[in-house]
């Protein structure tokens, strides 16, 4: 039973998912309400669940493990126990507008919506290769299934450029995961820590060949240079509140085990310094790239896809940044949890915006939004101050965010880093801030107004206020992130 | 000794022929052939496990992939009449793509020959430095008698990696789900 | 006995003759014919190690079946999407369907 209270949140959706299916086949068919007030009772049980895990301290040891060490839960496991249960419950609510086109297909919609947010709980808690592959696995098979979820012909295709890139990655990967088996005699991640730690030197190239290859299929899920190539047809493909989920969701879960794997259990002094060049490196491509490749969208979602290439990047400098000196860990994690909470908010708040206008407008053309400050003056708010939080300009989340990450690579005596990062978010102000420009300075074509619906003004309400927030007052959450981030303190 | 070299001769055997057969799979300008290649090279894989005695993994290549997802893929190729086609089966990219593969099995190679593998074990084995790996040595070897592989895989998928086993069924569940969902023909067609 | 490192540059070879598949075709089937060749790869590793280096636990061989597993799920699903892809197009060729990219 102690087992089962560790993975209790993931267990309540995965429990939400079957109910979901279950009660779809149950008469009365008509009404599909029913089923995203499951997920969100899902979501908030779940909510619940961690807490009272919080509460009583179970992730105060840093080894609280369950199921035969499979299973980790610690501050940094309950850090994304609470936040993909959130950014699901967000997406359901953004997903009530999207019901009607969706039709007799809602059940399936929100099944896999919850069993992603297991598998991405999971893979957060998870303490072992097989798990970790497992967890990604469900994951990616519900994404690839969403990713095609609107059956046409460009949605399909959507879903099959992420399939088979995604299967791709994920081979490499357990090419690498099967190195450090062979490396270590085990696929527990504290074995491969230990064995890693008194490694031969006959042995660090075998090691680095392992941490390149997992770099390749967690790369893939962050959507970072060079495995970005789905990113943008995706975006474009899937249905917008999938969208949503994937820019925030997966890049998420592909942080979390990245963590969890290179700061955890990598993070030797041999081969650290190596791969944390690697993730500079990454990072300065996917930042670049992104940006320069924004630059010349004219569909908004697909804008988002390049510009979320460029926040990945950004992240990536947080993860690349480890110091030199003791404590190496702390403050970059600390840093890319934080990111990663601040983005979730702006980018989640940026997407209801979009979903609500393009819903309306039925366009997802940049062109379109020109003069929607006269259409829709509280959408076109949100939308703006969204941009100018992942331009990352004060007083927003985004401002604090770009501060905490840049000063950990500063600490860890990464300059250029941070100078190419400097230059890049002045890239990203030129493509944000014209959205903002076209739509306050320029006229509608059209006069008709855009409304929004309640749950969508709700969740944007949220989101926004969570920017502005975390904005002003950055301290609390910052505290968080701290907390969480501690497990990698050595 | 006799027997070894008998055994080695299998290996290498099994090994060319192996390695032809996948070449067979990405070179090959006919769909139907490369589904055909990639059985024989999937067969004969199962061959070396026999040689490594891992026989229930053997049967288990032989069965699923061998058998369920080749015959997966043939279905596809029916329905979609994809042997119609016209046009190369390959993309522009295939010089970038031959001095890839090439870059990976030199890099490959050169690394698996010089690490040195043997060194590996006795750092683990050491139980202060795991607890986890504690735990699971008594679970997993009661009485230190020999079990055979289908034993001790599926002692281990019930007890350590019963987790990671309940979530591989939902994965099944979901891709069926998703599956039935995508492939299901409706009026709604979109073109 | 046959030397481990003759059945992991088995395993090597098989994973960049994969890997050069995935680059070079632009069939969706393909491509996943490929990607099932890098798999088997992965899988002959996994066992080597387990067989080799470490006999007992089973650990490696459990980690192939989850693989076997996996790949077939996802070779079902691709298949499904494939199939989708012909309906919308009612195109016969997956070439034309598929505009991928690289």
């Amino acid at each position: 039973m102690e087992n089962l209270d560790r993975i209790g949140p993931v267990l309540v959706m995965f429990l939400a998912a079957g109910l979901v299916l279950v009660l779809d086949l149950l008469p009365p068919r008509s009404n599909k309400r029913v089923l995203a007030e499951v997920g969100l009772v899902g979501v908030v049980l779940s909510a619940l669940w961690t807490a009272a895990l919080l509460i009583r301290e179970t992730g105060g040891s840093p080894t609280d493990l369950a199921f035969a060490g499979t299973v980790i839960v610690d501050n940094f496991t309950l850090f994304f126990y609470f936040l993909f249960p959130a950014i699901t419950g967000f997406v359901i609510l953004g997903s009530l507008d999207y019901l009607d086109q969706m039709a007799d297909r809602a059940a399936e919609y929100f099944a896999l919506l919850l069993a992603i947010t297991g598998g991405a709980m999971l893979l957060a808690a998870s303490n072992d290769l097989i798990l970790i592959f497992i967890a990604l696995e469900l994951q990616s098979v519900s994404q690839y299934v969403l990713a095609g979820f609107l059956r046409d012909s460009r949605s399909s295709e959507a879903g099959l450029k992420y399939l088979l890139l995604g299967a791709t990655s994920v081979a490499v990967m357990l090419y690498g995961m099967a190195l450090l088996y062979g490396l270590s005699g085990s696929t527990a991640l504290p074995d491969i820590a230990a064995a890693l730690r008194t490694a031969s030197d006959g042995q660090k190239a075998a090691y680095l060949a392992a941490a390149g290859a997992l770099a390749v299929g967690f790369g893939f899920k962050m959507a970072i240079v060079p495995f970005q190539m789905w990113a943008p047809d995706v975006y474009q493909g899937a249905p917008t509140p999938v969208t949503a989920y994937l820019s925030v969701g997966s890049k998420a879960a592909g942080f979390a085990i990245t963590l969890r794997m290179f700061y955890g259990t990598l993070g030797a002094d041999s081969i650290a310094g190596d791969w944390a060049n690697m993730f500079a490196l990454m990072a300065a491509l996917s930042m670049t790239a992104g940006n320069v490749l924004a630059l010349q969208q004219s569909n908004i979602k697909r804008l988002f896809g390049y510009s979320s290439i460029a926040q990945a990047g950004n992240f990536l400098v947080g993860v690349a940044a480890i110091a030199s000196a003791g404590g190496r860990f702390t403050v970059s994690s600390s840093a890319v949890l934080f990111f990663i909470l601040a983005y979730t908010f702006t980018n989640l708040g940026a997407f209801f915006a979009i979903l609500a206008i393009s819903n309306r407008i039925r366009s997802d053309r940049i062109a379109d939004y020109a003069g929607m400050w006269k259409r829709a003056p509280l959408l076109a708010l949100v939308l703006a101050f969204c941009l100018v939080s992942l331009t990352g300009l004060p007083p927003t989340a985004g401002f604090w965010a770009k501060l905490y990450v840049f000063n950990a690579a500063l600490r860890a005596d990464m300059v250029w880093l941070v100078v190419i990062g400097v230059i890049n978010t002045l890239v990203s102000a030129y493509y944000y801030l014209g959205i903002v420009r076209s739509m306050f300075f320029t006229d509608p074509r059209v006069e008709s107004p855009v409304q929004p619906t309640v749950s969508l003004s709700l969740s944007m309400a949220v989101a926004t206020l969570g920017v502005l927030a975390i904005g002003l007052l950055p301290g609390p959450l910052l505290n968080v992130a701290e907390r969480a981030a501690t497990v990698f303190a050595r | 000794m006799q027997i070894h070299s008998t055994e080695q001769v299998v290996f290498y055997l099994l090994a060319v022929v192996a390695v032809a057969a996948a070449l067979g799979v990405v070179f090959a300008q006919d769909i139907i052939h490369s589904a055909l290649f990639l059985v024989v090279t999937l067969i004969l894989t199962a061959g070396v496990y026999v040689l490594l005695s891992a026989e229930f993994l053997s049967l288990v290549q032989v069965l699923v992939y061998g058998g369920g997802v080749s015959i997966l893929v043939m279905f596809a190729v029916m329905i979609t009449r994809v042997r119609d086609a016209r046009g190369p089966l390959d993309g522009a990219q295939k010089p970038i793509a031959i001095v890839a593969g090439l870059a990976i099995v030199t890099v490959l190679v050169l690394m698996i020959s010089r690490t040195e593998w043997q060194q590996a074990i006795p750092a683990v084995n050491r139980p202060d430095e795991s607890p986890v790996r504690v735990q699971r040595v008594i679970t997993q070897t009661d009485k230190g008698q020999l079990m055979s592989d289908t034993d001790a895989i599926g002692h281990d998928l019930f007890t350590t990696f019963a987790v990671p086993f309940e979530v591989a069924s939902l994965v099944l569940l979901v891709a069926l789900v998703g599956a039935i969902y995508l492939a299901r023909g409706e009026e709604d067609e979109v073109t | 006995m046959i030397p481990m490192e003759h059945v992991l540059i088995l395993g090597a070879a098989l994973f960049a003759i994969g890997m050069y598949g995935v680059l070079a075709r632009r069939n969706a089937v393909l491509i996943l014919l490929s990607v099932e060749l890098m798999l088997n790869a992965v899988n002959l590793n996994l066992i080597a190690f387990n067989v080799y280096l470490r006999p007992n636990p089973a650990t490696g061989m459990v980690f192939s079946v989850f693989v076997i597993v996996i790949a077939a799920a996802e070779a079902g699903l691709a298949l499904a999407i494939i199939l989708r892809l012909f309906r919308n197009r009612r195109t016969a060729n997956v070439d034309e369907a598929d505009l991928l990219k690289w």
